[in-house]
This record gives C-alpha cells, sequence and structure tokens, in this order.
C-alpha cells in the first residue's frame, strides 16, 4: 500500500466514526413537533421546548398551536367545526392532530413509534 | 491499489444510498380526509404517485361535493349510468345491505344531510322533518341493473360508509403493480397494509381509545390487511348539553345508541372492512357476534362496549396484544 492510500483509509474511517457519533448525541433528546400545511412541512419545533406558533392561510384562515410542558394542542382555529381544537392535549410519538379544513397537520416525531399507523 | 479504493468506495456507495430500505412517504388531502402512504421498493416513489392519482379518479366519482361526480350525477336527476368502480360498489352496498338488516344503508345520504353532517350546520333536525326523509331511506328500492342505477323520487346516495375502504384496496392493487413489496397506508384512519417491512417484520397497527385516553384499545401486528374502526367519537356535535355523533341508526334515523363505543373490523377487502365497521357499530355486539359467525373466514372483530368490555373473535388471537382485560368471541 502507497503512503496516500493509508491517509486516504485513514481519512474515510475518521470521517465514518464522526458521522457516527454525531448520529448518536445530535438526535436522542426527546420528540419533535412537526407542522405541515397540505402537505408540505413549514416547521419543525422541539417538544420540550415552549413555543407559541401561528399559521396563517389564505382568505384569513389561520390556527395557533401551543406546545408547553410537553405536550403540543391547537390553541385557535379558525375552521367552522373546531374539530382540531377538540383532539386534546398530544405528548406522544405518531400521534396527530390534524384541521381538515385548512390541511394543517401538526405530528409528533419520536425516536421509535410504539405503532406504526393507528386506526381511528 | 487501486482496486483497493475502489471496493471501499463502492461499500461506501451501498450502504448510504441502499433505497428500497428506506420508506417513501406521500400524504395528500382527498375523500374530505388526510391521507398518509407509506411504501417500500425500487419503484416505491412512481407507485406511490400512481396511487395517489388513484385516489384522485376515485374521488371524482364518488365525491357528494362534487356536481360533476357521478354519484351527484345520479342524486341529482334520479338515475344515471355507472363506471365498473361505481358498479362494483353499488354491488357490495346492496350485499351489505342485506347481510346487515339494513344497517348498512347508502340511502340515509338525505338523512345526514339533514343532520348537517354532509358540511353544513349540524343541527337535531325537528321529528317532523326527520319522519318525512326516513321514510325514503330504503336501499331495496334502488333499482340496479349492472349499469343504470335509478333512485325513487326523495332518495339520494352515498359510499361515505364504503368509498374509502375501496379505495384502500385498489391502492394496495396498484402499489403492488408497481413492484412495492411492503406499504402501509391511512385514509383518515382507516388503515390497510400489505407485505412487511424490508426487516421482514409485520405492521403494528394501534386502535385509537374512543375517550382520546392513553395508550391503545389494542395493538394489531399483521399483514395484508384492512384494519377500519368506526365510532362516535370522530365526527360529532353538542346540543343543549347532548352529544350527537355522525353514524346514524337508519331504522331510527337517529346516533346509533347500541351500546358499543367503538368497533374495529379486520379483513382482506377494505370495502368490506369499512362497510362492516358502521354497520355493526349500529347493530350491537350481539348481532355483530349473530354475523360473523355466518362468515369467520371474511373478516374479524375488535369491539368495545360502554362498560368498557372489549372483545376480539378468536383468529385474532395471537395478533393482538393489549393492556386491558378483553374476552374471546368464539366460533
Amino acid at each position: 500500500m502507497k503512503r496516500k492510500d493509508i491517509y486516504l483509509l485513514a481519512g474515510l474511517i475518521t470521517a465514518g466514526l464522526l458521522i457516527g457519533l454525531i448520529v448518536f448525541f445530535s438526535g436522542k433528546p426527546g420528540n419533535t413537533v412537526s407542522v405541515r400545511v397540505d402537505g408540505r412541512e413549514v416547521m419543525t419545533f422541539s417538544l420540550e421546548k415552549e413555543q407559541e406558533y401561528e399559521i396563517q392561510g389564505e382568505d384569513g384562515r389561520y390556527n395557533k398551536i401551543i406546545i408547553r410542558n410537553g405536550e403540543v394542542w391547537m390553541e385557535e382555529a379558525s375552521c367552522p367545526d373546531h374539530l382540531c381544537m377538540k383532539m386534546g392535549h398530544l405528548s406522544k410519538s405518531g400521534q396527530s392532530i390534524i384541521c381538515l379544513p385548512n390541511k394543517v397537520v401538526i405530528e409528533i416525531h419520536g425516536q421509535e413509534n410504539e405503532v406504526d399507523e393507528i386506526a381511528k | 491499489m487501486k482496486k483497493w479504493k475502489l471496493i471501499i468506495l463502492t461499500g461506501i456507495l451501498l450502504l448510504t444510498g441502499c433505497q428500497s430500505k428506506t420508506p417513501v412517504t406521500k400524504e395528500l388531502f382527498a375523500m374530505d380526509t388526510y391521507m398518509t402512504m407509506t411504501a417500500y421498493g425500487k419503484d416505491a416513489e412512481k407507485a406511490l404517485d400512481q396511487a395517489a392519482a388513484e385516489i384522485r379518479r376515485l374521488d371524482q366519482l364518488w365525491s357528494v361535493g362534487q356536481e360533476k361526480s357521478e354519484v351527484s350525477q345520479i342524486n341529482q336527476s334520479g338515475s344515471g349510468p355507472v363506471s365498473p368502480e361505481t358498479g362494483e360498489l353499488m354491488d357490495l352496498s346492496l350485499s351489505l345491505y342485506e347481510a346487515t338488516d339494513g344497517a348498512l344503508d347508502i340511502t340515509i345520504y338525505p338523512v345526514m344531510d339533514l343532520w348537517g353532517f354532509t358540511g353544513k350546520d349540524r343541527k337535531v333536525p325537528s321529528d317532523e322533518e326527520l319522519e318525512q326523509t326516513l321514510a325514503k331511506v330504503d336501499a331495496s328500492r334502488i333499482r340496479y341493473d349492472g349499469q343504470t342505477v335509478t333512485l325513487e323520487e326523495g332518495q339520494g346516495i352515498d359510499f361515505g360508509a364504503v368509498a374509502k375502504g375501496y379505495t384502500s384496496g385498489r391502492v394496495m392493487e396498484v402499489l403492488a403493480e408497481n413492484g412495492v413489496t411492503g406499504a402501509l397506508i391511512s385514509l383518515g384512519g382507516n388503515v390497510q397494509c400489505m407485505g412487511t417491512k424490508p426487516d421482514g417484520s409485520l405492521w403494528r397497527v394501534g386502535i385509537q381509545k374512543p375517550d382520546g385516553g392513553e395508550g391503545y384499545l389494542g395493538v394489531l401486528t399483521l399483514t395484508d390487511k384492512a384494519v377500519i374502526t368506526s365510532g362516535g367519537y370522530e365526527r360529532y356535535f353538542e346540543e343543549n348539553g347532548k352529544t350527537y355523533h355522525h353514524i346514524i341508526d337508519p331504522s331510527t334515523g337517529f346516533p346509533a345508541d347500541s351500546g358499543l363505543t367503538s368497533v374495529t373490523i379486520v379483513s382482506e377487502e377494505g370495502a368490506l372492512a369499512d362497510g362492516l365497521s358502521t354497520a355493526c357499530f349500529v347493530m350491537g355486539k350481539d348481532k355483530a357476534y349473530e354475523l360473523w359467525k355466518k362468515s369467520p373466514d371474511r373478516f374479524d372483530m375488535i369491539l368495545l362496549t360502554e362498560e368498557g368490555e372489549l372483545y376480539i373473535t378468536a383468529p385474532l388471537q395471537g395478533m393482538f396484544t393489549s393492556d386491558m382485560e378483553f374476552s374471546v368471541l368464539e366460533e
């Protein structure tokens, strides 16, 4: 083996280890809240950090979500039925709040879901 | 020397670029609900695009909210031709009407409309309005010759209780045709799965608790099945302190009050699972059990009563786990 080959090999191994370490340490803490509008992710938050977020849509449509004490809920919404506001406070990975009229989906993502999908 | 590098680099590329082990997901809003689809396979992305196109095509056939849909045309003019897919749904709906003694009735649509569950303002109808409208509810009075559907004066139809289940079955066909090896979809909470995950493991489907509490009624570990749950907790409204949900009993015109709070049907046939989940919710535990005993090979059930008793049919043993106690319904 030439010296250059050894450098390349060592470089690759170090890079691999580094990536492994980053993945191991960065992904861990807690769940994230994904906010999607009409199928597009517009924002993600940590479920551990207190947060208020307003989504403004066309024709005066809006939704306001609150994240507090490891829970997320729909605080206000312009939709007529307000079903999304009745979906309660969520804290578990895989749970979601959906506001159909405004096409807003709030979903908690975590390390490991207990189930792949929920029948309801 | 060159070979060395090549082998290592190829190895790294293979490890990072193994496409079929990462799921492709797609979500869309159609049929008045939110849908998510996950698929594994070489052409999963193309397969999901085709599945989404198929969903939109079927939505346009059956949507009561779109004036040009086949169903709307029939409702407006009292009669109309049907496409093969609508014909299939018609056949299934009429046979379920028979099998469930009218607990599943697609002519309930005008009553749903009266309650406002079709999208308008929700309200409890007056006795007089309800009586008049209910008099027209009877699927046995639909005339259907395989090509044309003819309704009686004042009748209207809606495939809402079977369309999503039928569609999830169609989606599975489209995905399989495109080489998908494993898929899990949820059409507004109507779940259907096929194949396995890349590691060969089965799908885990949780059943939502009707009260929205922590955890699940139970978890099913399975594949190649539709899992469809009906409950009064999904769409409802309150008036004068009373709650009214959207599953209307065709025999009374009022929200079903059969003693069940959640019904899950597990079946290879999506449309059947969808229709039966509604029908069994209306029928109640005893009649649902009788129905199951007539064709235990076609479907299975998970039932929860108002008293909190949980029942599963015998073949589900081994694929159902729950923190709650449950009883097994034998054949």
